[in-house]
């Protein structure tokens, strides 16, 4: 019923990891001399790609 | 009853060292024809994007204000064969459009079939970078972060007796919201201000609830009216929304909640929601990575995107007979389970959804480097998910790491390029350009036409059609022709 939805709480987005450190977890991306693949990749991207990178609009 | 019939295109995006965007029309024609395999030329007799379902034909189609300044100024190339066509022998169709190349699959029923074949695409086109020498990158993705939008299309084959405004009427609120479980995530949004990042590539370029139009004014509801078939009894839906999935559940989902939508328009289902603003819905239900904002029916009330996900898999799940696409049912499981997991096992979600993944990598370097949410440095580790190079994909990046769902392997995609892996029509027409190529007149999805010793013939290929596994052993076109006729399929001679 739209009654109900609208006092219906809005829940946090659990995908955020709260005070609790509960949620998902990725590698650790940012800490210096970490040996992970994604780390190691992350390092070759170009920073300025995405500054560049120009297309022709398409269907 | 079988499954849906259905394909998927992908534009790809294309940086090539030293090529600007009025450049890319002729470097691209000239990547697409340094593809190792296929047949050169494409049938377009049987192709008119202005036809609409509606019942008429539009006099013109809408183009973009900015590419008209690219068209105006772009190199084509000598001979004038800009979309440079190549038909594969796995059935399926590579081409330049609109300085994209665009790889479409042969036609499946099976979902995962559909979506290793999509993926294939992506493995050739890398190849045939590696082989160019030139330093390029491809992206399998849509968006350029500068108001250019490119697309992946699918197209899921109904009877024409379904109608188009049943299609509509279930597939609309589906397309709106489907993104929450398949979408690609993409940093930032287009045309004003908005969130640092949202669930899906496209929803920022579209305009319109419906219309015929794909380049400019695009509609969540297309009605382009080309069947590839017989137009009396096939109905083509086409779906130009979807985000260009780099995984292989993402594909596989995106395709099984438009076929789940269609299998109930297709049995009379009453539609359980009628949505306010199609266009808004698919604008904020991009926006809210919650799954939780407010969706306005046309009847007064609201509903969530997740709400109407659940109503979709719950209906499909107690309404759709199993025995009909039973690979389907599954899907619909797993996106349900998906459903419970981004509350109970987020970890699984943001292992299995494109969208959840990047988030988590992009707060934490937001985190851990202090660069903002946003920034045009995360766009550029965003086009890196997209990377068609395996070695430089964050996906696979964080596949090796633990950190995201296994995805095929280049010897898993191999066989789908060899050839096409359902046994539908595709088979026929990727055999012809495979073991004859020289007597092969001209083909397209519905005809091949073959040079045979008593002259050309057509066969007009019924998208039904079950392959006739004698056809693997045909050396000749009269054998070829001999095997479709007994299989059922005109043939006629032609001019």
């Amino acid at each position: 019923m739209p009654e109900d939805r609208l006092t219906r709480p809005i829940p946090q987005d659990p995908l955020k990891k709260h005070a609790d450190d509960r949620g998902p977890s990725t590698p650790k991306v940012g800490k210096p001399g970490g040996d992970n693949e994604l780390l190691r990749r992350l390092r070759k991207v170009d920073p300025d790609q995405a500054k560049r990178y120009r297309q022709r609009s398409g269907q | 009853m079988r499954p849906i019939l259905a394909g998927i295109e992908t534009e790809y995006g294309i940086d090539i060292q030293g090529v600007g965007p009025t450049g890319l029309v002729a470097a691209v024609a000239d990547f697409v024809r340094s593809c190792p395999i296929g047949r050169r030329g494409w049938d377009y007799r049987f192709e008119n994007p202005r036809a609409d379902l509606r019942g008429f034909v539009a006099d013109e189609l809408a183009v973009d204000p900015e590419d008209m300044r690219f068209e105006a100024e772009s190199e084509i190339p000598p001979d004038g064969d800009v979309r440079s066509d190549r038909v594969l022998p796995n059935g399926a169709r590579l081409y330049n459009d609109h300085g994209h190349p665009e790889y479409a699959t042969p036609e499946c029923r099976s979902i995962r079939s559909l979506a290793l074949s999509d993926l294939a695409g992506a493995l050739l086109l890398h190849r045939m970078a590696e082989a160019s020498g030139r330093a390029m990158r491809l992206y399998r993705n849509n968006t350029d972060y500068h108001g250019a939008s490119y697309g992946t299309h699918e197209s899921y084959l109904l009877p024409r007796e379904v109608g188009w405004e049943r299609a509509r009427d279930w597939l609309a609120p589906v397309l709106a919201v489907r993104g929450f479980l398949c979408g690609a995530g993409k940093v930032g949004t287009e045309g004003g201000p908005g969130p640092a990042f949202q669930l899906t590539q496209r929803a920022d370029f579209f305009s319109e609830q419906i219309g015929v139009d794909t380049l400019y004014r695009r509609p969540l509801f297309n009605t382009r009216d080309e069947p590839h078939a017989d137009p009396g009894a096939w109905m083509r839906v086409h779906v130009i929304s979807g985000d260009a999935n780099p995984t292989f559940g993402a594909v596989c989902r995106k395709v099984a909640l438009a076929k789940a939508a269609l299998m109930l328009a297709w049995m009379g289902e009453p539609v359980p929601f009628r949505l306010a603003d199609p266009v808004r819905a698919f604008r904020d239900a991009s926006r809210d990575p919650s799954g939780d904002c407010r969706i306005e029916l046309a009847n007064g009330s609201w509903t969530t995107p997740r709400s109407i996900l659940d109503t979709l898999l719950g209906t499909a799940l107690a309404r759709l007979d199993p025995e009909w696409d039973p690979e389907l049912m599954g899907w619909m499981r797993d996106c349900g389970a998906l459903l419970d997991a981004y509350e109970s096992d987020t970890g699984r979600f943001a292992r299995e959804v494109e969208w959840a993944a990047k988030k988590l990598v992009f707060e934490q370097l937001s985190e851990e480097t202090g660069v903002p949410m946003g920034s045009p440095e995360h766009q550029a580790y965003d086009l890196a998910f997209h990377d068609c190079d395996p070695a430089s994909n964050l996906f696979r990046a964080l596949e090796i790491d633990g950190a995201f769902a296994e995805q095929p392997a280049a010897e898993e995609l191999e066989p789908a390029l060899a050839r096409p892996l359902d046994p539908t029509r595709a088979v026929a027409r990727g055999l012809a350009v495979e073991r004859f190529p020289e007597s092969v007149a001209s083909a397209c999805w519905r005809t091949v036409v073959v040079r045979t010793a008593d002259g050309p013939v057509v066969a007009d290929l019924p998208p039904d059609l079950d392959a006739p596994p004698q056809l693997a052993d045909c050396r000749d076109v009269e054998c070829f022709v001999r095997i479709l006729q007994e299989a059922g399929v005109p043939c006629q001679k032609t001019a």
